[in-house]
């Protein structure tokens, strides 16, 4: 217990363990493909510029300027999830045994490989980038087309990215907070990175789009029933779900684009743990280090 | 259970609370302070001959005994604590109190025999700690990363949680942005009241626009 490993960054690896998080950053499951790049590690020191003071407080409060679209197209997605997609994704959980619905997602994740290895590659990660060729060829093989995160089990967990978290890295703020109907949470800096992941995705070489579209449907539901509890659970926790899931994702997103140890990230713990610091003279509690004594 | 089993239980439950009772000799570690709360609530999960009600309890006072909840209130508030009355503060950390409390507490009973896995451990500015761990779900599960921020309250030895970081999501930061976004349109008796409200449901409630009209000051929703 005592022989604690050095604090180091956080392999990346998503999963449906957002969910869990306790604002989730789904409305729909598919989001999680938005939210995926989890990686908390960015390159080191080396490739990265610091982002300039003005750069940061943009992308750290970014506001949302679009609030009343997204919260119509957010209660929009809220009603496909309540009438159809969670319903078929009960259904689903009811046929299919959950460690198969573990291998499926494993196997989605799988054939998203290019998508991990070019952005590793664009953000200068080498290990990452090796990872996930190294991962590719394990599962695809001993794996079973993917099914078995085998890779996983030797000490290499996923390392996923995608390019609008690449974009990030190199400097790109993220812009205002964006709903899109289905797809859910993104921004505006990650929506032009899903339009390059989806070339960046070869799928579209080896089969016909009835296909693709039938993957990403099966995909879409076999996510959703993963997270079943977990949305529910915050949903309930939640006081306003719509601020619960931007928050969440504006969080997981700073951190898989800012280093730990980044003058932004630094700031926003100020802000967040020390916030008597900030611009109000305590009025009555709230002196440095409060006592457990409140009155 | 046998017999020879449930001795060696009451045994190690024997040797566990003396244990517990001699602890405050040396204070323990940040790392130590989690790894005992987890290993804690555990075994509680663990234990199958308690009911859901007095599993629940157990686990919250635990969680009474690690969690400051006076802190995590004032960084939940941040800059709007200072705009609340003395009395309305109180409340304020009670009803949150009871809000956590419920709504985890029904997480409580999907345990499936879960491990909590320390990962490591740091000093964080003036004199914080940070204890990185991960829930080992197995079964083909993802593993979850929860970090906790821990304090001590000052003049004391005892580390006390004052955030959970699950999966990079803080739990102090997404409350702080609803509760900013409820005080923004509603002021504190809105939110108050909002609190209020949720904890008589046990339930979720109607997104704030949609107001349930629950007059400033009156805590307790009409059913």
């Amino acid at each position: 217990m005592t022989t604690l490993l050095p604090s180091r960054p956080v392999p990346g690896r998503l999963s449906r363990a957002t969910g869990i998080a306790l604002a989730c950053v789904l409305v729909l499951a598919t989001s999680a493909r938005a939210a995926r790049a989890e990686d908390a590690s960015p390159p080191a020191q080396g490739g990265v510029r610091e982002p300039t003071p003005e750069a940061t407080s943009v992308a750290r409060t970014p506001g949302d300027p679009l609030e009343p679209m997204n919260r119509a197209i957010f209660s929009f997605n809220e009603k496909v999830d309540a009438w159809v997609l969670r319903p078929t994704a009960v259904a689903w959980d009811k046929v299919v045994p959950t460690p198969v619905e573990n291998g499926l997602d494993n196997a989605f994740e799988n054939i998203r490989f290019p998508i991990h290895l070019v952005n590793n590659a664009l953000q200068g990660r080498i290990d990452a980038t090796g990872t996930t060729i190294f991962r590719f060829l394990i599962n695809s093989t001993i794996g079973i087309a993917g099914f078995f995160d085998v890779a996983k089990h030797l000490g290499m967990p996923r390392r996923n990215a995608d390019f609008g978290q690449t974009l990030g890295v190199w400097g790109v703020p993220s812009g205002p907070y964006l709903v899109w109907p289905i797809l859910g949470s993104s921004s505006v800096r990650d929506s032009a990175g899903m339009a390059v992941d989806s070339y960046i995705n070869i799928s579209g070489l080896f089969v016909d789009w009835p296909w693709l579209a039938g993957q990403r449907v099966l995909e879409t539901v076999n996510d959703r029933a993963l997270l079943l509890g977990e949305i529910d659970r915050a949903r309930e926790a939640s006081f306003d779900f719509y601020v619960a899931v931007r928050a969440a994702y504006e969080a997981r997103r700073t951190a898989a684009v800012t280093g730990r140890a980044s003058v932004e990230r630094r700031q926003a713990e100020e802000d967040l743990y020390f916030p008597e610091t900030g611009d109000t003279p305590p009025a009555n509690a709230g002196a440095p280090a409060p006592s457990g004594g409140p009155r | 259970m046998s017999i020879r089993r449930r001795i060696a239980v009451t045994a190690a439950a024997a040797v566990l609370s003396l244990g517990l009772a001699a602890a405050p000799a040396r204070a323990a570690t940040p790392a130590e302070t989690i790894d005992r709360v987890a290993s804690q609530v555990i075994d509680i999960l663990k234990d199958e001959s308690l009911e859901q009600a007095t599993r629940r309890r157990r686990v919250e006072d635990v969680a009474y005994r690690s969690f400051d909840f006076d802190v995590i209130s004032k960084l939940v508030l941040a800059r709007n604590w200072a705009t609340l009355s003395p009395e309305q503060q109180k409340r304020f950390i009670e009803e949150f109190k009871q809000h956590l409390s419920v709504t985890y507490g029904k997480n409580l009973d999907s345990y499936a025999n879960e491990k909590v896995v320390l990962l490591g451990d740091r000093e964080e500015a003036r004199g914080d700690w940070s204890v990185k761990t991960k829930i080992a779900r197995g079964g083909g599960n993802d593993d979850i990363l929860v970090d906790y921020r821990l304090r001590r309250p000052a003049g004391t030895d005892d580390w006390k949680i004052i955030d959970v970081t699950i999966e990079g999501v803080s739990l102090v930061a997404n409350f702080r942005s609803q509760f900013q976004e409820i005080m923004a349109n509603g002021g504190a008796d809105r939110m108050l009241a909002l609190l209020a409200e949720k904890n008589a449901k046990g339930e979720s409630i109607l997104p704030p626009e949609k107001r349930g009209g629950s007059k400033p000051g009156t805590a307790t929703a009409q059913p």
